[in-house]
């Protein structure tokens, strides 16, 4: 059981939320479960089975006329009247089924005292189910926190001739709530004429039909491997064995609610979980491509087989848990990866004033389509080197040599073995800084003052990784407005950050053109990369100080927003940096994220 | 579930203590039986015969200190109650463990609620029962 840490309420393992304060419990693992607990509850069962026994005995003995003849027993297993109430509990509604061993009805629970009432989450893609099991009744669900509601209601109650399975009594007195497990609510037997009725009441539950598609199956796993994480929290197994019998269908989604075939172990939680969550990775597996051995499938997208490779490649997977974590990550790919791809545009102008163009710039985009999904990979870098001639375009030269090298050596081939090991932050890191020893080298050598500044985003799918130093930026456009991705290192920006200027008395300030970190100045260089979730219809914007100490912000939004294309953006943008003077080199990147 | 064991165990009428004792009975059963008044619950016998009562529970059973006794040999001596029960709202009745047990329109129930007009089976016998307006004090 897990203690909240706010109100310490007991909650049992597996839970996420308190129930009662539904604060965000840590995560537990597999604490030990005391046996006594559960084993408490049946012996609780019992007994009162056997007072019941008793009292009748007694009854029976009180009165000296008990020689009752019997009927001959009744040979049809008849299904009960209309207005039948079940265990005290449960009100019949209409018969679902009916044969010779078995009577399914629809039934809900009466109007019982609150501390009795089954209670239900109404969230739609929750809807736990929890037992009474305290005087005062459970307030949230423990599963993902929602305000619980009275429940009760749409239960099924199979009423058979023959004992009901030891693991099925056990679940039932457990009470297991999750939103992925509709597990047995009550079991007992009632004494009609003698003859014993073994009920189980159940929620009811859609059967599973056909084949979900894929984006359902992998959703439908996530849920389930949760579920599936949970029932081996409170010691429920099912040995490897596992199919689509186990489900049913609620809110179209499919969850746990056949328990026949499942093992109830008594430490009441579940060591060897591997199995199980291999067996239900082959169910998903099969629902995707027919194939009941777990292998490559070409016409899988590369974010499922990845998740599967991670099942049959040694040593695998451990838990449910984990094969829920592999199925979401696989499907926020799927969902935000496979619409996007780049469109950019790129110039660069010596300005109106220099007659050298210090500038340097670099882009470098790869994509691979297939099955349309697009996997893109950009590396944007923007460079202004300074210094004077044979100076300046040599350092920002190098910058932008070094970043393309480092690129198709480590980069492009990583994106073809889609090694998920490279950390794409500290590659960025990793290159600025590599460039950086380049120029000081270089700087060294010819005894000048060269040096660079510099912005360089890598894009992958929707993320970006953006790094810079010195005074060129970078900027993200969309339709609620532009913002600036960096903070200048420069001392105008210090001296705002300080409050003692004011951004205005900035744009005139006459040291504006200072800047405390650039590229070849040191040996060493800090890098801090920023990353950013990027959507389709977002521009991101780099440039060198030539345009954005030139044209307002305001101004640059315009007109990225006005153009038709990237490119269209790249040349209106130079124009009117020109037509405000044009003092210093301008250079613009601008990628348009679009709908592969 | 743990919880529901205190439902399941539940005898009704007899933790509350409403129900007569039995010494108390016999001696005015007369008084509860023989009113032929419009209202309340009629059970009508096999015999044709109609009791009238107009308070619950009402038992039912071979025993002499039964509401309602039934001479017939495959009845037990507390065979069956009917009460008002406070969950389910309503006239119900119950089998009290009886060895041929209780049917209600000719099919096998252990708690049933009582609609007007049906046919409860005790054993060999049969009882029609009629609600005509009974009003429970609670």
């Amino acid at each position: 059981m897990v203690i909240c840490p706010n109100c310490r309420a007991e909650n049992r393992s597996g839970a996420k939320f308190c129930k009662n304060c539904a604060t965000r419990l840590p995560t537990s693992t597999a604490v030990t479960r005391p046996l006594d607990l559960e084993t408490m509850q049946l012996d609780k069962v019992n007994s009162s089975a056997s007072t019941q026994n008793s009292q009748t005995t007694r009854r029976l003995a009180q009165n000296p006329r008990t020689d009752t003849r019997p009927l001959p027993p009744a040979s049809a297993f008849d299904r009960r009247p209309l207005g039948a109430v079940f265990g005290d509990n449960f009100l019949y509604e209409n018969v679902i089924f009916s044969d010779d061993r078995q009577h399914r009805y629809l039934v809900h629970q009466i109007d019982v005292p609150e501390d009795l009432q089954i209670r239900l989450c109404p969230n739609a893609s929750c809807g736990a189910i929890f037992l009474p099991r305290n005087a005062v009744p459970e307030k949230f669900c423990t599963d993902c926190g929602a305000t619980l509601e009275k429940g009760g209601k749409d239960l099924a109650l199979i009423e058979a001739r023959t004992p009901i399975p030891d693991n099925i009594v056990r679940l039932a007195a457990k009470g297991l709530s999750h939103g992925a497990v509709r597990a047995p609510l009550a079991a007992f037997v009632e004494r009609l004429a003698g003859q014993p009725r073994h009920c189980v009441v159940v929620p009811r539950v859609g059967a599973l039909e056909g084949v979900p598609d894929s984006m359902q199956a992998l959703n439908w796993g996530v849920g389930l491997a949760r579920g599936l994480d949970y029932l081996h929290d409170n010691g429920v197994s099912f040995a490897g064995h596992i199919d689509f019998s186990a489900l049913g269908i609620i809110n179209g989604r499919a969850v746990w609610a056949n328990f026949t075939t499942c093992n109830h172990h008594p430490e009441g939680y579940v060591t060897e979980r591997k199995s199980d969550a291999e067996a239900l990775a082959r169910l998903i597996f099969s629902w995707l491509t027919g194939q009941e051995r777990l292998e490559h499938d070409p016409n899988l997208a590369p974010a499922i087989n990845q998740a599967f490779e991670r099942v049959y490649t040694p040593p695998g997977i451990a838990s449910a848990g984990e094969l829920a974590e592999l199925f979401s990550q696989a499907l926020e790919e799927m969902t935000s990866a496979k619409t996007l791809d780049y469109y950019m545009g790129r110039r660069t102008h010596v300005g109106m004033v220099r007659n050298l163009n210090e500038d340097s710039l670099l882009t470098v985009e790869i994509n691979r389509i297939h099955q349309s999904v697009s996997q893109p990979l950009g590396i944007y870098v923007v460079a202004d080197g300074m210094g004077g001639h044979a100076a300046g375009e040599i350092a920002s030269g190098a910058i932008i040599n070094a970043i393309s090298q480092k690129a198709f050596k480590e980069l492009m081939p990583a994106q073809f073995t889609k090694n998920a090991a490279l950390d794409r932050q500290k590659w960025l890191r990793e290159a600025v800084e590599e460039a950086n020893t380049e120029v000081f080298k270089l700087r060294r050598s010819a005894g000048t003052d060269m040096g660079s500044t510099l912005v360089s985003a890598l894009l992958e799918g929707n993320k970006a990784y953006i790094a810079h130093i010195g005074d060129s930026r970078a900027y993200l456009i969309n339709s609620q407005g532009i913002q600036r991705l960096t903070t200048d290192h420069s001392l105008v920006e210090r001296l705002i950050a300080t409050n003692q200027i004011t951004r205005e008395e900035a744009r005139h300030h006459p040291q504006r053109n200072v800047i405390y970190r650039t590229i070849g100045d040191k040996p060493k260089i800090d890098v801090e990369v920023a990353t950013h979730t990027l959507k389709v219809g977002d521009y991101l914007l780099l440039c060198s100080d030539g345009l954005s100490g030139m044209v307002e912000d305001e101004a640059i939004y315009k007109i990225v927003m006005n153009t038709p294309s990237p490119q269209a953006a790249c040349d209106a943008l130079i124009e009117a940096a020109n037509a405000a003077g044009g003092d210093d080199n301008i250079s613009v990147v601008v990628v348009k994220i679009v709908e592969a | 579930m743990a919880r529901f064991g205190k439902l399941f165990g539940r005898k009704p009428g007899e933790p509350s203590g409403d129900k007569p004792q039995a010494t108390e009975r016999s001696g005015d059963s007369a008084r509860r039986t023989v009113t032929q008044s419009e209202f309340g619950l009629k059970l009508i016998l096999e015999n044709g015969e109609t009791r009238t009562f107009t308070s619950l529970p009402i038992s039912i059973g071979r025993a002499e200190q039964n509401d309602l006794v039934l001479v017939d040999d495959t009845v037990s001596a507390n065979h069956a109650l009917i009460y008002y029960d406070e969950n389910v709202k309503d006239i119900c009745v119950v089998d009290l463990d009886s060895l041929n047990g209780v049917t209600v329109d000719d099919h096998l129930t252990r708690k049933n609620v009582l609609r007007d007009g049906v046919r409860i089976g005790l054993g060999k016998s049969n009882l029609i029962f009629r609600d005509t307006g009974y009003i429970h004090p609670g």
